[in-house]
């Protein structure tokens, strides 16, 4: 009678994508489905917006599209740019409205529509300097402007559950190979910066599976990474140069590691001595609550068309069905934050790989691929901001003892006073080469005192020692708004990297 | 382990002897079966109430229609905490237990359950009326993912569930209404460009010259952070950076963007993308054989080091990408100071031409052959000693090399090297 637990992701994934949806509790986010044209496989790469407006959807195997976005979200007008099946194309920027620069697993390509049809007819390769193993995991995507004509690209390390051909382009290290998910060949686990003549720069190592970069407001460098062997839980980071983030198979390839003894093994330091050299997460996002797999993030930079959340950061989710938001900080001069999701189920897909804003900013693309990593939830959908009011925690600040937490909404000043409406914990995820951690020290923090200002926009938790390197995870339970709303999202994972003094 | 097999097997071949005439079992009551879903992405069970009668034979089935791994606790009253708590302290040992610890407080539990799954366990209500939780204690989960089993009196009456319907929008399944397949084919009027892992039809290790050896490596367990003693991970045939181009089932190409040469050309088919995209429209691929199917018979294969002669020969040439002329790809790159492009054509019959330019030729430009391959070709163009083929400056702006099909091996990947089509589970 008891039925054998189905034990991959990939069963998981397709039940999750065949089952209905719990329709979201408020209305202020619409998701709607962009139906592509009969023969592309919906396998989203990359997506971004040309200056006419018009959407470019890259797909991992079936080329270029292009869209003329409808309000009806069956009805655009689609147009191939490139019917050419790249190699798991998955970064993708807009250079000019017929040039496009995209990477793929082999290279950095520029795809130029040179004679005016409308059909690109140039493949120029812009830069090839990082090997290829053969895995089926070693991504090279997120293409992201540094500002000043260069790129940033995420190389992606190999996973033991793929392949390591006999031959393949770039030195191979019998070292690198080691490990759950390895860097046998040049600048896995790394994030490289391209410059337009194709010169590739190391700039920083320690990543697993980084399926996401992006630029702040102050042209500092955010990137997410996944879940797994060394990686306790998936992380946010703010991306420096030089700088380790916890992966070790990429240090086989950092000249400083290896100066003195090439035979250098990172897998040989020990956890305790990794642990120490690494550059801690911004934000740890808690595995199972909060999401499992990011993908490439954005900030919102539509002044408020987008909602109550500008500024913000948003991550999408390649295994749930949500978008995550993100609320960062800097307290006494370090950067660390919170998480919530922004959206989640309401007839979401999980999948979520890349997301772009439209022009307009009112509407949030996500573009859906699983295929090969897990079981495929693939397609195309936006998010519509409809306006709808909506309770949800709109940022959180660490203050000395405690948190001030502020509401999109007022909200009913004497339910959300009581204490017991606030379950806080707090926990954190200890580093070592296993596959993920599970939550360690978890701690009930029963606030002392919850102080909701008068505007009811505000509440000050106070929860006496707060302690650093750990996550305060708030669940707040029948939250209302003074108008009835729900809480949209009860629960919140704050990374206390730095004490507020 | 092995003692409870033992004694299974003893009862089993037991039975009959006391099977003769069995007693007449009298019926059991039917028990009463709950099924408990889960809100997907809430941690919210979609039941958090339900009655049973004190005593009664209950069948729960957790049903995880969540997208993450749940359990289902059944605990005392008033022990959900502590159960949250001591399931924290299991730490790395607790997803092997389930999560659930050793405690009398447990009255029943399930097995942390993956998404999609169903676990029914059987019980019997306690005697005592009360509120007996039950949670999951999945880390993080415990204080929000609970519910209540009221368990009723002789005299109470049962009252209606609270549930919630796990419902909502449908969602499409793209991928399937693409109507996309993982066996692609173009046409001569229209080749078909894929790039991609392709097979490597045993070349000879001249031809691969600036590609490095991948080599097999130990098994590592990652709860130890060692290397076992198991079988060695072997190092596969496949090459990584191919460009295959399609022009119909009777001829198709692929050449390489690390050698920068044509590495073999073959009839009767393409590349069947199955391993690598999944069947169908597409899905799960070949967890550790996803090398795409080369269908058909090969009429060419490189031979020798790169022809071109120019500059360090141990040097990678540099790979600077294609235009396409009539859908098919003329690649561009440079060996030492030359300028190359070359563009392959199936010509009829049974061969293929490859038209070269080459740009900033100061001397003749040195093309030299391997001689297993030297009697398929033929040019336009210069003069041949021997292997090698020379091309005056005036011409090496254009010449064409025509290259005879040798009727040739048929290459296929043995089938039982394929392993069962299974996903990873981390992306």
């Amino acid at each position: 009678m008891i039925r054998p637990t189905l034990s991959c992701l990939s069963a998981a994934l397709l039940l999750a994508a065949a089952l209905p949806a719990h329709a979201a509790p408020t209305g202020a986010y619409a998701v709607e489905e962009i139906k592509l044209p009969k023969g592309i496989a919906p396998e989203i790469g990359g997506l971004a917006f040309n200056s006419k407006g018009e959407l470019v959807v890259l797909t991992r195997r079936s080329g270029i599209i292009i869209g003329k976005p409808s309000k009806d979200p069956g009805a655009f007008e689609w147009r191939v740019f490139s019917d050419q099946s790249l190699h798991e194309a998955l970064g993708l920027l807009v250079e000019k409205d017929n040039q496009l620069l995209v990477s793929q697993f082999p290279e950095l390509t520029r795809i130029t529509d040179t004679d005016g049809d409308g059909v690109a007819d140039r493949y120029d390769t812009v830069c090839d300097a990082w090997g290829l193993s053969g895995g089926y995991h070693e991504n090279a995507g997120n293409i992201t402007p540094d500002g000043e004509g260069n790129w940033f690209v995420n190389i992606g390390t190999a996973s033991k559950n793929g392949i390591t051909f006999d031959r393949t382009r770039g030195r191979f290290s019998p070292i690198g190979r080691r490990g759950r998910n390895f860097s046998s060949v040049e600048y896995r686990g790394w994030v490289v910066k391209v410059k337009p003549d194709g010169t590739m720069i190391p700039w920083a190592s320690g990543f697993r599976a980084n399926n996401g970069l992006c630029l702040g407001p102050d042209g500092s460098l955010w990137a997410t990474d996944n879940q797994g062997d060394y990686i306790p839980t998936s992380p946010l980071h703010r991306v420096e140069k030089g700088k380790f983030y916890g992966h070790p198979s990429s240090l086989v390839w950092d000249q400083e590691f290896v100066r003195d003894n090439p035979q250098r093994d990172p897998l040989n330091e020990g956890n305790e001595k990794l642990d120490a050299m690494r550059t801690k997460p911004v934000v740890q996002f808690p595995h199972g609550i909060m999401i499992n797999s990011p993908g490439d993030p954005i900030f919102d930079r539509t002044k408020g068309k987008f909602g109550p959340f500008a500024g913000q950061m948003f991550v999408p989710d390649e295994s749930g069905q949500r978008i995550l938001r993100v609320m960062l900080e800097q307290v006494d001069g370090v950067w660390q934050g919170a998480c919530v999701p922004l959206v989640q189920d309401g007839g979401l897909r999980a999948g979520n790989n890349r997301v772009v804003f439209s022009p307009d900013g009112t509407t949030l693309y996500t573009g859906q691929t699983m295929r090969g990593w897990g079981g495929p939830v693939e397609g195309l959908q936006r998010i519509v901001y409809t306006g709808q009011p909506q309770l949800a925690v709109k940022e959180i600040h660490l203050k000395p003892g405690g948190f001030d937490l502020t509401f999109t909404q007022p909200v009913e000043r004497t339910s959300a006073a009581e204490i017991g409406r606030w379950r806080v914990q707090s926990y954190r995820y200890p580093y070592s080469q296993q596959y993920g951690s599970p939550q360690a020290d978890l701690t009930t923090v029963t606030p002392q005192q919850i102080a909701i200002s008068d505007d009811g926009l505000t509440a000050r938790v106070t929860l006496g020692e707060i302690t650093r390197d750990r996550i305060y995870q708030f669940d707040l339970l029948g939250l209302t708004s003074a108008a009835g709303l729900p809480l949209a999202h009860p629960t919140v994972a704050y990374t206390v990297n730095q004490l507020a003094k | 382990m092995l003692r409870f097999s033992f004694l299974a097997l003893l009862s089993i071949l037991a039975f009959p002897a006391f099977a003769v005439d069995p007693p007449k079992p009298a019926k059991p009551p039917k028990p009463t079966r709950v099924e408990i879903q889960v809100i997907p992405g809430t941690l919210r069970y979609a039941t958090t109430r339900f009655d049973v009668k004190a005593g009664a034979e209950l069948e729960l089935t957790l049903k995880n229609t969540c997208i993450m791994p749940h359990n289902l606790v059944l605990v005392l009253p008033g022990k959900a905490d502590e159960l949250v708590v001591a399931a924290m302290a299991m730490g790395a040992d607790g997803l092997v237990k389930n999560y659930v610890p050793v405690s009398d407080a447990v009255l029943a539990s399930t097995k942390i359950i993956n998404p999609g799954a169903t676990e029914m366990v059987k019980l019997t209500a306690p005697t005592t009326a009360g509120e007996y939780p039950y949670l999951c204690t999945f880390p993080g989960h415990g204080t929000i993912m609970r519910g209540v089993m009221r368990v009723r009196g002789e005299t109470d009456a049962l009252e209606k569930s609270i549930s919630e319907k796990v419902s909502g929008p449908e969602l499409v399944n793209a991928l399937r209404e693409s109507g996309v397949t993982s066996k692609p084919m173009g046409s001569r009027q229209r080749p078909f460009v894929l790039r991609s892992f392709v097979p490597n039809p045993m070349l000879p290790d001249a031809v691969l010259a600036h590609h490095d050896r991948g080599l097999p490596a130990r098994p590592y367990d990652v709860s130890t952070g060692q290397d076992t003693t198991g079988k060695e991970v072997p190092a596969i045939p496949g090459l990584p950076t191919g460009i295959a181009v399609s022009f119909g089932p009777d001829f198709a190409y692929v050449w390489d963007s690390t050698e920068c040469r044509l590495l073999y050309a073959w009839t009767g088919g393409f590349l069947d993308m199955t391993p690598y995209w999944g069947g169908g429209t597409g899905g799960g691929r070949e967890s550790n054989a996803y090398v795409p199917l080369l269908e058909g018979t090969l009429v060419y294969k490189a031979a020798g080091a790169l022809p071109f002669r120019s500059g360090d020969a141990k040097q990678r040439p540099k790979f600077r990408g294609y235009r396409v002329l009539s859908g098919n790809p003329e690649f561009s790159y440079e060996v030492g100071d030359l300028k190359i492009h070359e563009h392959i054509m199936p010509t009829d019959p049974g061969s293929l031409m490859i038209h070269y330019r080459v740009e900033n030729a100061r001397e003749p430009v040195v093309l030299t052959f391997d001689p297993a391959i030297r009697p398929q070709i033929s040019c336009d163009q210069g003069g041949w000693k021997g292997d090698t083929l020379e091309i005056p400056v005036d011409h090496s702006d254009h010449f064409m090399l025509l290259v005879r099909f040798q009727p040739g091996e048929t290459f296929k990947v043995d089938p039982a090297k394929l392993k069962k089509r299974t996903t990873s589970q981390e992306p």
